[in-house]
């Protein structure tokens, strides 16, 4: 409870603009760990071909950054593909799917529409490890963190590695 | 040939840059990076083909590094670094100076429309606007002394402007033209704001104290532009636009370009006259005072009307911009500043009598260049142009050559910090292109003169049991012109009782250089049909010398809460004016005629003191409201203050001398000869008391409101042509932005929101609400 109070407070004082850039640095931050999230995270073969879908619910300046890693990176051999999505049941295939802040309350509808299928869910919300994601990005004190649910991943049909578990809070 | 001779100069002078600064590039070498010992700056400098390249661990670390936790948010807002206090980075509450770090985010979010205006959201800056754009910039005030005599004399000559270390100061009659700032309030990364005596680290002038606006460093090699533009009532356009760009992980740049417009609240023009039809005060320059042969007349008859050909307009300026840097190892980096500018602004007088105000046109560009290598700071800046700084009036344009060289070397040995330099300064200013026309005009100067000095300084700092801070800075200066040897110095000692408390005690010492003005001036103002007044320069006088001693307190009572309280007592000696020498007379009829005055410049025996203090605060009020409020009191005097002005000099010497019967035709008196009775006298050219309160509210993620209110207190402005009580004044300015879409805001902007419309600065114009309409766009 106490962290979520300080995480709104640091989100309300959007007085200061250099407040903007370091949200934006912390959108950066999140999705170049999405991308080392695909290092340490493996899919089943039949997602091993084609374009590797990293799907954004909602809109963020995240989907920016995640282009910018699209530009110059593959997962493996597999291009990396930006998709804007509104709503979860119209997303379809794809790989790891962010849901941003502003669609987080949709999350129950996002783990049930993906249930079992070999999707990473990362979420931005305070307690989304425990409301069904996999990953879920959190501030402690300020600082970027995020925690990780292996029992979550492994019903996606997912594997991870102990060292991505290890670099995470690990939430059960 | 000035500009040959310094051509060379200057290349010499780079050179003698580059052999400083090449040695320590040779040996740069990139040292292993240890993720966890970066700091903020450190990791804001990777570049991004980089940080996509690092494993999560690594990329964990430094999102630690730039994490920020809900107290340091406090802290950024509070309590910013500055530099320019100690030259070296420190929190503001560790600043052993009176000093102030405005960032530019806060004053683009503020609404300020220039930089002089942004100063009034500084603690102990009186800012009062003389026409539209055009401001009267004074650190704690102790202005306009000597009174009774030349506007010139209210300039403020006694602060060194500067931008990215780089003075921007006019030796030629002495002060700041603010209009001639190349840069504008969208290349600012931060002003720093020292008060008090800082010649011990910044050189002459810097006698009430120094500011240095600091420009935009691009964060990394992304192109980025961003445009703001805003109009609106009276007749204004502000425009600003810049753009950054860079390569690789060492080089970046910003180009960026400026753009000002502003009309007059009133078109009319302040006349002194003794004339019971046209009674002192306002008149357009369609009225028929302006036909009338008089003071309203130039030498040649012509109406000074004539000379103005825009009477709307308050100022109109572009400026354009180019900054390269180049980061080759952590502790070796360049930058070069490459500026222009072109400016018009309808500015107070330097001397006449006829109206107020005066057009002054300028160009000028800039170069400065700063090498950081390894404890050693290397700093070139060259400027040159050309200034007409009364244009109602001949004589008074000239080409200017400003050169700055200093290189300094910072080491720590211990707890002791030591800091070497020696610095350079050498102005070269010409009218003679401007003379010798066929009318007979005479300038000034009619040849090349020079202001030059050599320096020599040292600042130690040593730090007992880490609270005690014990402060010694040194400067001599060695000028030529005049021949005088200048020791400016600053000690200091800080305690930080806690983390939240501290106390500091100062005592220093600055001198204002010479000009060229009061040093080399040969000049006939010969208006009068009869009268020939001949100013005559001196390379013998005493430099204005500002002692302080000041005592401070910062407290942190909270963590939302930063306050500090300062007292001074600042004294000023070594003023200098232009003084009658001699008068000459003809007795025509029952009319006697002063037909030859000969002024003098001359040190006078005047004496100024200050008491003051300055209050102010900032409040972290509730996670969307931040509030700032400053307040400054002050009580000035001046002892043996010479009660006459020139022309009551002379009106004093014809009645001490009148002998019925006994009177030639013509006889020569000076000043010695009357009984002068100096005076102290309450000096009340500085308001009493002034200040600031700003509140910066954001009510939703997408809608900005600041509000603010500048005041003043009743001042009295005295000069030789009359006395103006200048009535208090609220100004109260408001910002409303709302963030439109990811790439662009709109806002409205008003400034003087009340449009109290009376003059902010004696004899000046009146000054109104200024009501705008405007958009940013930044990709």
């Amino acid at each position: 409870m106490r962290k979520l109070q300080l995480i709104s407070v640091v989100a309300g004082l959007l007085l200061v603009t250099s407040f903007g850039r370091i949200r934006a640095q912390d959108e950066m931050f999140k999705a170049l760990f999405m991308y080392n999230f695909t290092k340490d995270v493996e899919w089943p073969a039949d997602y091993k071909q084609g374009n590797f879908v990293i799907a954004v619910l909602g809109t963020s300046p995240i989907v920016a950054e995640l282009e910018k890693i699209a530009q110059s990176k593959k997962v493996g051999n597999q291009p990396i593909q930006i998709l804007k999505a509104t709503d979860p049941a119209a997303i379809g295939k794809c790989h790891l799917l962010y849901v941003t802040p502003g669609k987080s309350a949709q999350l129950a509808q996002v783990t049930s529409v993906f249930a079992k299928k070999p999707v990473l869910i990362v979420t931005d919300k305070a307690g989304g490890a425990k409301e069904g994601a996999c990953i879920n990005f959190v501030k402690v004190d300020g600082k970027q963190k995020f925690e990780i649910s292996p029992s979550t991943i492994a019903s996606q049909g997912l594997k991870v590695t102990s060292f991505l578990t290890s670099l995470g809070i690990t939430v059960q | 040939m000035i500009r040959n001779t310094f051509t060379k100069f200057l290349t010499r002078s780079v050179l003698a840059g580059l052999l400083v600064a090449l040695p320590a590039l040779l040996v740069a070498q990139q040292p292993a990076t240890d993720i966890s010992k970066m700091t903020r700056e450190e990791v804001l400098a990777i570049p991004y083909e980089k940080l996509i390249e690092l494993p999560l661990d690594q990329l964990l670390q430094l999102a630690d590094i730039m994490g920020v936790s809900l107290d340091e948010l406090y802290e950024m807002i509070l309590n910013k670094n500055i530099e320019a206090a100690s030259k070296k980075s420190e929190t503001s509450f560790d600043s052993p100076l009176s000093s102030t770090v405005l960032s530019g985010d806060e004053i683009r979010r503020s609404g300020a429309t220039s930089i002089p205006e942004a100063l009034r959201l500084v603690p102990g800056i009186i800012v009062r606007e003389k026409t539209p754009g055009n401001y009267d910039v004074h650190i704690r005030g102790n202005d306009n002394v000597p009174p009774n005599h030349m506007f010139l004399y209210s300039e403020n000559s006694i602060s060194l402007i500067m931008i990215d270390n780089m003075p921007v100061y006019n030796t030629g009659h002495g002060g700041t033209f603010w209009e001639v700032f190349p840069i504008d309030v969208n290349d600012i990364e931060r002003v720093e704001v020292i008060r008090g005596p800082s010649s011990a680290l910044y050189g002459p002038n810097a006698a009430s104290g120094a500011i240095n606006i600091v420009t935009i460093k691009p964060d990394n090699n992304k192109i980025k532009a961003d445009v703001d533009a805003q109009g609106g009532i009276p007749g204004t356009a502000l425009v600003n636009g810049g753009l950054s760009f860079g390569a690789g992980s060492k080089f970046r740049a910003r180009i960026s370009g400026n753009y000002q417009y502003r009309q007059r609240w009133d078109e009319r023009f302040y006349l002194w006259t003794a004339d019971s039809t046209y009674p002192s005060g306002y008149y357009h320059l369609n009225d028929s005072i302006f036909d009338t042969p008089g003071p309203t007349t130039n030498k040649y008859g012509e109406p000074i009307a004539d000379t103005i050909k825009h009477p709307e307009l308050g100022l109109q300026k572009y400026g354009v911009n180019a900054f390269f840097f180049l980061d080759v190892a952590p502790k070796v980096n360049f930058s070069l500043m490459l500026s222009h500018q072109g400016s018009y602004t309808l500015s107070t007088i330097v001397g006449d009598k006829e109206t107020s105000l005066t057009q002054r046109l300028s160009n000028s560009s800039y170069a400065n260049f700063r090498a950081n290598t390894y404890g050693f700071t290397t700093q070139l800046s060259y400027n040159i142009g050309s200034h007409d700084v009364q244009t109602t009036s001949d004589g008074l344009k000239h080409d200017i050559a400003d050169f700055y060289g200093s290189v300094e070397y910072q080491y720590q040995l211990g707890n002791l910090i030591v800091r070497p330099g020696v610095a350079y300064q050498r102005s070269v200013y010409d009218d003679s292109p401007y003379a010798g026309n066929a009318e007979g005009m005479e300038v000034l100067f009619n040849k090349p003169v020079t202001i030059e000095n050599i320096a020599a300084s040292v600042r130690l700092e040593y730090t007992l049991f880490e609270k005690l801070r014990l402060i010694g800075a040194l400067r001599q200066d060695w000028f030529q012109q005049p021949e005088k040897s200048k020791t400016s110095f600053q000690a200091i000692g800080a305690y930080k009782i806690n983390d939240r408390n501290m106390v500091r005690a100062v005592y220093s010492r600055a001198y204002r250089g010479p000009f060229m003005a009061d040093t080399y001036t040969d000049y006939k103002y010969d208006k009068s049909p009869y009268t020939q007044v001949r100013f005559t320069g001196s390379q013998n006088v005493d430099l204005l010398k500002i002692d302080m001693a000041e005592i401070g307190y910062r407290i942190k009572p909270s963590k939302t809460i930063q306050a500090e309280i300062e007292a001074f007592y600042i004294t000023g000696e070594g003023y200098g004016y232009y003084a009658l020498d001699s008068v000459s007379w003809l007795l025509a009829g029952v009319r006697v005629i002063p037909l030859h005055v000969k002024l003098s410049y001359t040190n006078l025996d005047l004496k100024s003191e200050q008491f003051g203090a300055t209050f102010n605060l900032k409040w972290v009020a509730k996670q969307n409201l931040v509030v700032s409020l400053n307040q400054t009191v002050q009580y000035t005097r001046l002892s043996n203050y010479y009660p006459y002005t020139p022309t009551e000099t002379i009106e004093n010497l014809w009645i001490n001398d009148r002998q019925p019967g006994i009177i030639p035709n013509t006889f020569t008196a000076r000043p010695e000869q009357i009984d002068t009775l100096y005076q102290n006298i309450d000096h009340k050219a500085t308001p009493a008391w002034y200040g600031g309160l700003t509140v910066d509210y954001r009510p939703i993620e997408k809608l900005s409101v600041v509000a603010g209110a500048y005041y003043y207190g009743a001042q009295t402005f005295v000069n030789m042509n009359g006395t103006d009580e200048i009535g208090s004044k609220v100004l109260v300015n408001l910002k409303v932005s709302y963030h439109v879409w990811k790439h662009g805001s709109v806002y409205v902007n008003a400034r003087n929101l009340l449009n109290d419309n009376r003059n902010e600065y004696g004899f000046t114009d009146p000054i109104g609400g200024l009501y705008m309409l405007g958009a940013t766009l930044s990709f």
